[in-house]
């Protein structure tokens, strides 16, 4: 694991008194210095936790709806490529998806949800999936699971410099140049990002073309850690994020519209730890802003803006090696305001209480509980249990129950003539049971699970305006699947990735499937390096999705199946070059209702290493 | 979004020489038939979601017949999404699309695709035809007090385009070649247009503050305009098309709380008010409730409405993301006939 060798390089380089330090200190330093989401590894045990690696990362598109497509059992449902994407993870909704950043939840406060084509993937270099609801943990909107973006620090002494190029069909043009310095006690890194595309591909079997989906974006980030002492840690996470889409017409003669993202996130963080305690005051101020130009020949634009404060502050107590209590207070402020919304402010403190006990060495059990205060909304108790079982050194099940909400978004309480004050969290109890396989070169598991969502809030028509309440009563259930396989023979390395997910997601008012959550989605792909040669190969399945809530199989949108393959060749530490070709049988697929996406097309890739 | 306007059904009521023309017209062969004893019921499509959007056909058999457009016109241009009126003249249909800023024309009878007009729409609404021009509303941007609204005239010789700006321009009629705008929009605009295509002048019939025109209709050389106040009045105004001053007021408000979509048939207006159904005499001044029907819909009850001969009937568009449903009632509000036709059916057109 890569971690494990950061941790080691670390204790080399700055500390070696403690090189003989026990296990479990060393854990709670993997913890404090890796990264600022320690829950995601101290308080998952019982839930599955897909950490996709740097060179997952590097085979797909930058867009994080491309890596997470390929690579999890999630459903995105793609407004023509790079526009709009909207996730289904294990039935439920975009809302229901939590995207975390360091530790922070950066869901749109204004609708609830993340496009998760307005972050870049070259901007992180760690990239994790936890299936399941992490309410506790991670508050709001972690009902399917949750998506963990992390910058993590490199420890080995130097001074080392990437930059990353691309382009492609659609004059996509991708650029990435990371920067990355350590000395005694710092760490820095600093990454920009540019991409840009026309994105008028041609539709496959047919005379039209994708119209007015051109796009750009730039992103910035710049992480610095700093040993003040000891006991003492200091970090500052800060990430910028500037784009613009024309969003993709669907009949030639639409009125063309445009849309502008600016977000801004922040993190301050202190840590001190000593050897039972660890302490963590963390300061955090996230801006979002965006503007639709409901015409892209004019200049009159409507927008939304929310800017955030999140102090937290967590305090972790080991009173022995088995034992990790972590007690967690949370205070948050939301000031939005836009065209539509006069300015609110909101205000949030939570408190948590998370335990965790490894009883015997063949049994642990974890504890979560979270209650929220706030004015706006009743706010419900919220708490987990997960127990784990290593029946043999092979073979583990995991158990995992949890109530899990989404608060009403900023857009559902407050916006003008539409906005409804009288809105509950929807809330959600789950359960799950996970089978978890380790053997030499294989891991396998598979988790069923159970999660019944009530108070579901829906926007509806009422006469001239649209108005959300909460009407739905959903329940989902299925079946996820991971397979990782990795094996090298001399100089052969090989590996095999798999997801599948079979999924009911089921209005129980009307006993149909939700739209655009397909039964069946699976992705698989093998990869292959030799020396200095590379190569890959992707493939993703996504099944039949209903567009209506009566499940019209006239409006359905077909399966489809896609591949990719790719290749990379290393001259020499410094010079990597390579080619990916997408959709090589060119298909013919839809991610929307008559959204089309591109056939074929390829892309050359440049990378320098100093 | 869109109400329909009866207006259609009654020029076809009265042209009775298209019941000749449709066996004319069936020199097109089609395996589905044509479409020329029977009405059109238009579905705008779910927000948001293209390709959702269609026209039903109901024949003289009542039976019912989903997506015909797509039916007969497999590879044709897309009508696009949010269809929001069909219009028409002797030959063709022409089909609003709101989001695609379009209006394509097929044929009447047969629905076979014949062109698309795409230059000089902004969010089209209603259209109406008069001496070879098509006259097509347009709300532009949707924002109140900017202005922007317009109309887009057609030159049904060759589709080209002109346009002209008039504020609030929504549903229009046409009747003994002059053309008829309501000037009204979710509670802007207290006004009736009156064209005169020949001469292009206009005439503007001020009905007073607040009074937003929410349908019109015209019998015997009379224009009827329902509107809407939000002191929570409501009106029926008459309008003499001969000297295109009002000439009676009756007031609603003391019977009903907000009535829509005026149709008239039978010398007798109709309107709905939630979802129950009011009939009143032509020169009568108090409004009887004909029926009322149970929808499930919160919001999409009563989304399109029309009275062709003895029959009424009512469309609901449910939760807009799903199949809607179309009833036939009898005048004296038994139930005959219920139809799943597609998503948000929004207004009902007779081709007789």
């Amino acid at each position: 694991m890569k971690e494990k060798l950061i941790v080691q390089l670390l204790f080399a380089t700055c500390f070696p008194a403690i090189l003989v330090a026990q296990t479990d200190s060393i854990q709670k330093l993997e913890e404090v210095y890796i990264t600022a989401d320690a829950q995601l590894k101290a308080f998952s045990n019982s839930q599955t936790v897909l950490v996709l690696t740097d060179s997952v990362i590097s085979k797909n598109q930058p867009s994080l709806t491309a890596l997470l497509n390929y690579n999890t059992p999630i459903f995105f449902k793609e407004n023509g490529l790079g526009m709009v994407s909207s996730p289904a993870f294990r039935g439920t909704t975009a809302q229901q998806t939590a995207v975390v950043w360091n530790g922070i939840n950066i869901n749109s406060q204004l609708n609830g949800q993340t496009d998760f084509n307005t972050l870049n993937t070259s901007d992180f270099n760690a990239i994790s999936v936890r299936s399941g609801g992490g309410s506790v943990i991670y508050g709001s909107g972690a009902i399917g699971g949750s998506i963990h973006l992390n910058n993590v620090f490199n420890y080995t002494e130097g001074f080392t410099n990437t930059i990353k190029s691309s382009y492609g069909s659609f004059n996509t043009l991708q650029l990435n140049y990371n920067g990355n310095i350590t000395v005694n006690n710092l760490s820095a890194n600093i990454g920009i990002s540019r991409n840009s595309s026309d994105n008028d591909y041609d539709y496959v079997d047919s005379d039209d073309s994708n119209q007015n989906g051109d796009f750009y974006n730039t992103s910035l980030n710049a992480n610095i850690s700093y040993r003040l002492n000891q006991n003492n840690l200091l970090k500052f996470y800060s990430y910028i994020y500037d784009g613009e889409r024309h969003f993709s017409l669907i009949n030639a003669n639409e009125t063309p519209t445009k849309y502008k993202d600016f977000n801004t996130r922040h993190l301050l963080e202190w840590d001190a730890f000593y050897s039972k305690i660890t302490s963590k005051f963390k300061l955090a101020y996230i801006t979002e802003e965006y503007k639709y130009f409901s015409n892209t020949a004019s200049d009159i634009y409507s927008y939304g803006q929310v800017n955030s404060i999140i102090a937290k502050y967590d305090f972790t107590y080991n009173p022995s090696e088995d034992i990790t209590i972590n007690a967690i207070a949370d205070a948050t402020q939301n000031k939005g305001e836009g065209s539509s919304i006069v300015q609110e402010e909101r205000n949030i403190a939570s408190f948590n209480l998370l335990f965790k006990q490894q009883l015997t060495p063949w049994f642990l059990y974890e504890l979560g509980l979270r209650q929220e205060i706030t004015n706006n909304y009743n706010s419900p108790f919220l708490y987990n249990l997960g127990l784990q079982f290593q029946v043999s050194s092979l073979y583990s099940i995991t158990v995992n129950g949890s109530k899990n909400f989404r608060i009403p978004t900023f857009n559902d309480l407050y916006w003008e003539d539409s906005g409804n004050p009288d809105l509950k969290p929807e809330s959600s109890y789950q359960a799950e049971i996970g089978n978890h396989l380790a053997l030499k070169h294989t891991k396998l598991s598979v988790t069923a699970y159970y999660n019944d969502i009530t108070d579901m809030i829906r926007w509806l028509p009422n006469g001239s305006i649209w108005q959300p309440s909460n009407t739905d009563h959903v329940i989902t259930y299925g079946l996820e699947g991971v397979l990782n396989y990795s094996r090298t023979v001399n100089d052969h390395t090989f590996s095999f990735n798999s997801t599948y997910a079979y999924t009911i997601s089921e209005n129980q008012e009307t006993k149909k499937q939700l739209t655009y959550v397909p039964y069946h989605k699976a992705t698989a792909s093998l990869g292959y390096s030799f020396k200095n040669l590379s190569a890959f190969y992707q493939w993703l399945y996504v099944g039949k999705v209903f567009t209506t809530t009566d499940n019209l199989s006239r409006y359905s949108i077909d399966d489809y199946h896609l591949s990719n393959i790719g290749i990379d060749y290393n001259f020499n530490t410094t010079f990597t070059l390579g080619g990916k070709l997408n959709n090589i049988w060119n298909t013919n697929y839809k991610s929307g209702s008559n959204r089309y996406m591109p056939g074929r097309n390829f892309s050359i890739n440049l990378n320098i290493n100093i | 979004m869109k109400q329909i306007h009866k207006f259609f059904a009654i020029a076809f009521a009265s042209a009775a020489l298209f019941s000749s023309c449709s066996e004319d017209s069936d020199d097109i062969d089609i395996a589905t038939g044509d479409y020329d004893n029977g009405y059109l019921v238009l579905n705008e499509g779910q927000f948001g979601s293209a390709g959702t959007a269609g026209i039903s056909f109901v024949g003289e058999d009542k039976v019912l017949e989903n997506d015909v457009y797509t039916t007969v016109n497999p590879t044709a241009a897309d009508l696009g999404n949010a269809l929001q009126n069909i219009f028409f003249d002797d030959d063709n249909a022409y089909i609003i699309s709101g989001t695609a800023n379009q209006v394509t024309v097929v044929d009447r009878y047969t629905l076979t695709y014949k062109a698309t007009i795409s230059t000089n729409f902004d969010n089209p609404r209603y259209g109406a035809i008069a001496d070879g021009k098509a006259y097509v509303t347009n709300s532009a941007g949707y924002t109140l007090g900017a202005e922007d609204d317009f109309v887009t005239v057609i030159d049904l010789s060759d589709y080209s385009t002109t346009t002209f700006a008039m504020e609030n321009a929504n549903k229009v009629i046409e009747e003994d070649d002059m053309i008829y705008f309501a000037n009204g929009y979710y509670g802007s605009g207290n006004e009736v247009t009156v064209l005169n295509p020949s001469t292009g002048t206009t005439t503007v019939i001020d009905l007073g503050t607040g009074n937003t025109p929410n349908s019109i209709a015209e019998e015997d050389d009379a224009l009827y305009v329902l509107t809407s106040n939000y002191d929570g009045t409501s009106y029926i105004y008459e309008i003499s098309t001969s000297s295109n001053t009002i000439t009676d007021t009756i007031e609603l408000s003391s019977y009903v709380s907000s009535p829509q979509q005026l149709t008239i048939e039978n010398d007798t207006f109709y309107f709905t008010d939630s979802t129950s159904v009011y009939a009143m005499d032509l020169n009568g001044t108090t409004p009887s409730e004909v029926l009322t029907y149970t929808s499930t819909s919160d919001y999409g009850a009563m989304y399109g409405f029309a009275v062709e001969d003895d029959t009424i009937y009512i469309a609901d568009a449910g939760d807009f993301a799903s199949a809607g449903t179309t009833y036939e009632y009898s005048l004296t509000g038994t139930l005959l006939n219920t139809y799943t036709v597609g998503i948000a059916p929004n207004g009902f057109y007779f081709n007789d």
